[in-house]
């Protein structure tokens, strides 16, 4: 059992999981030798796993700030232009990878894909399936983090096994966005079942996202949903994907959809939509996220992950951006709602009317933050595998 | 020994892969990741619960006419380009080659400016007094995703068709109109025949591009439009089980090996297999 199994709990050892990478070094010495020595070489080798969590521990992390620092995660989520300054003051060059699906960031972490990143960025509902992969969390140094005192106390940081594992650097809350100029603003989900709207909405293919909100439309607890529960979720997302013009590829896409006008609203909407669409000049996209079956709300966890390549870098990185003003420039930038206390002073007016921040807690109540369903459940409840089977088949039809 | 880095190429880039992908296939799986005791399971869930038989189907359906249409296109393009373009044969091939210089994404993006309610068709049709709303079919269905693909797989048949024509030198012709054949004769007895195998093979690397392509259909194909290969993208990077996803992906291999063999199999029937060119 190697340093990333014991951060995350997972006992994984070289012998019992092929990641990509241990295959692509073995196949090399296939094709140089024996084409049957894949088979041979899937156990007993010790290369590759242990090379994506050979990094020091978070206690030994020392060094200076400055260099490349890789990023995986979410488009814009890296906050290139809101930290442009201090990057260019740090000497820190920024090389962003960025994922469509929560799932793209397991797999290419489970693959050795991702080896070398410093920052990865994952919303706080998929966090089950991050840890199952034994690939990405280790515990965290939060010394290295002092500004970690402003967070909000509505933005827990994220813990496994008592240790510190990631911080929030921003929420929001899923909704319906819709196009203004064209529609009256929907007041509840169900107006999007209604056939004026039939070819007229999208939906985004995000099966964590996807299920999440279905269940809480449902009144369900999603984390630890029944089959039956789950199976009702897959009648009303199938009801759904039925109104769909298309399904969108990501947010962006079906930003881009709105903007060309191809649809007037969203199931799976996002605040900060209104934004990506205003920046392409079209201002009538707004978001109700407040519908009346309610909604659910995602946090933006940050981590610095086992086999990081500059994690002095990165913690400072991740400091500055729970500082007021340096997490205000990453809200101003992204539209996102900001989780550290005294932010709001430094947000634009865009940005700080997204979200109601003298009451925040009535907003949590109505659109709450809420778990996936975990990766392993007792018999009789969904797994996390479940429930993206069951979105894949109402929405894809796979 | 000059075949020596072919051979290495060969078995790093192409067999080594085939090979752990094949091994995969037969491992249990977990979490993005598989590992043992072997099992078939995973090729029974690929050819039962798990097989999508409506994308499947749209594979084979969006396949056949993209390859039919690139054939076709590639035959007339490739024989005036060899024959009839004289000066402009030049320019025509650098626009084709250029065309493919643009990005991937672009290009398909750029069919849902042509093709949405606000593009430029429903525009043109919209002049000539029809409802726009009635022409929702013209994106995020498989007809875009056929005009795409056919789009996106049209430089590379041009190409290879022209360069199946080049061997076909024009005293052929010339011989046979010589022997009073006329010009679907011609088409018939002497370029056809000369040119059947490189279009079959063709038709087939087409087939094998469109049908198992993921992306197109991912932004054009809507919600009817999709193809398989969005299963075994769902496999490997949703679902994380790899195991099935190589299975789903064995399972293409064999349907195309198969399209592979009847082309062979067609080519020998007719007498067509083992035509030589040249002088």
């Amino acid at each position: 059992v190697n340093v990333e199994s014991e951060a995350t709990g997972t006992e994984v050892t070289s012998c019992d999981v092929y990641s990509r990478r241990v295959f692509i070094g073995r196949g090399a010495g296939v094709a140089a030798g024996i084409l049957a020595a894949p088979v041979v070489a899937a156990c007993g080798s010790s290369s590759g796993e242990t090379a994506s969590g050979g990094t020091a521990s978070a206690s030994a992390v020392k060094g200076t700030v400055g260099g490349t620092v890789n990023y995986y995660g979410y488009q814009g989520n890296d906050a290139l232009q809101a930290m442009k300054s201090w990057n260019a003051e740090h000497h820190v060059t920024f090389r962003s990878n960025y994922i469509a699906t929560h799932e793209d960031l397991a797999a290419k972490f489970a693959s050795g894909a991702a080896a070398g990143t410093d920052v990865v960025n994952w919303d706080y509902q998929v966090e089950a399936m991050y840890a199952a992969t034994g690939k990405i969390f280790q515990p965290m140094d939060a010394s290295l983090l002092p500004n970690m005192k402003n967070l909000d106390p509505a933005f827990p940081p994220a813990r496994l096994n008592n240790g510190l594992i990631g911080v929030p650097l921003d929420f929001g809350t899923i909704g319906i966005t819709y196009d203004s100029a064209r529609i009256p603003e929907p007041t509840a989900w169900a107006d999007l079942l209604q056939p004026k709207f039939k070819g007229q909405i999208s939906m985004v293919n995000d099966p964590a996202s996807g299920v999440n909100l279905a269940a809480n439309i449902l009144k369900l607890n999603t984390p630890h949903m029944t089959t039956a529960q789950l199976n009702q979720v897959g009648e009303y997302l199938k009801r759904m994907r039925e109104q769909c013009r298309t399904v969108a590829a990501s947010w962006g896409d079906m930003t881009t959809l709105l903007v060309q006008g191809e649809i007037v609203a969203c199931y799976d909407g996002w605040v900060s939509m209104n934004g990506f669409a205003a920046q392409a000049g079209k201002k009538t996209v707004k978001t109700n996220f407040t519908p009346k079956e309610g909604s659910w709300s995602y946090v933006d966890m940050f981590c610095v992950p086992q086999g990081a390549n500059n994690p002095v870098t990165a913690y400072a990185w991740l400091d500055e951006m729970l500082t007021p003003q340096g997490n205000a420039a990453y809200q101003n930038q992204n539209l996102q709602g900001s989780p550290v206390r005294g932010a709001e002073q430094y947000l634009s007016t865009a940005a700080r009317d997204l979200y109601p921040y003298n009451d925040l807690k009535s907003l949590l109540a109505a659109a709450p933050f809420t778990l996936a369903p975990p990766t392993k459940a007792p018999p009789g409840y969904v797994t996390y595998a479940d429930a993206v089977a069951v979105f894949n088949h109402a929405v894809n039809g796979t | 020994l000059c075949t020596l880095p072919a051979l290495i190429g060969l078995g790093l880039f192409f067999v080594a892969p085939l090979v752990t992908l094949g091994f995969y296939s037969f491992l249990t799986p977990s979490l993005f990741g598989a590992s043992r005791p072997y099992t078939l399971t995973n090729y029974k869930a690929a050819t039962g619960s798990a097989f999508p038989s409506h994308l499947a189907w749209n594979s084979v359906i969006v396949g056949l006419i993209v390859a039919a249409i690139c054939v076709a296109a590639g035959l007339v393009v490739g024989y005036w380009l060899t024959y009839s373009a004289g000066r402009m044969r030049m320019p025509v091939l650098f626009i084709i080659i250029s065309s493919v210089f643009a990005n991937y994404l672009v290009r398909i993006y750029a069919w849902r400016l042509v093709l949405g309610q606000n593009g430029a068709v429903a525009r043109a049709i919209g002049y000539l007094g029809f409802s726009r709303q009635s022409l929702t079919f013209l994106l995020f269905d498989r007809f875009a995703v056929t005009v795409a693909l056919v789009h996106l797989m049209l430089p590379l048949s041009v190409l290879l068709m022209f360069a199946a024509f080049r061997p076909v030198e024009p005293r052929y012709l010339e011989a046979a109109e010589d022997l009073g054949a006329t010009a679907p004769t011609r088409w018939r007895r002497v370029i056809l025949p000369l040119i059947a195998a490189p279009a079959a093979t063709l038709f087939v690397l087409t087939f094998v591009l469109a049908s198992s392509d993921y992306v197109t259909p991912t932004f054009l194909g809507g919600t009817n439009g999709q193809l398989y290969g969005i299963q075994i993208l769902t496999a490997f990077q949703v679902t994380g089980d790899w195991s099935l996803g190589a299975a789903l992906s064995f399972l293409a291999l064999g349907v195309y090996l198969v399209a592979y063999l009847a082309m062979l199999g067609a080519l020998r029937l007719a007498r067509l297999h083992n035509i030589r060119w040249g002088t």
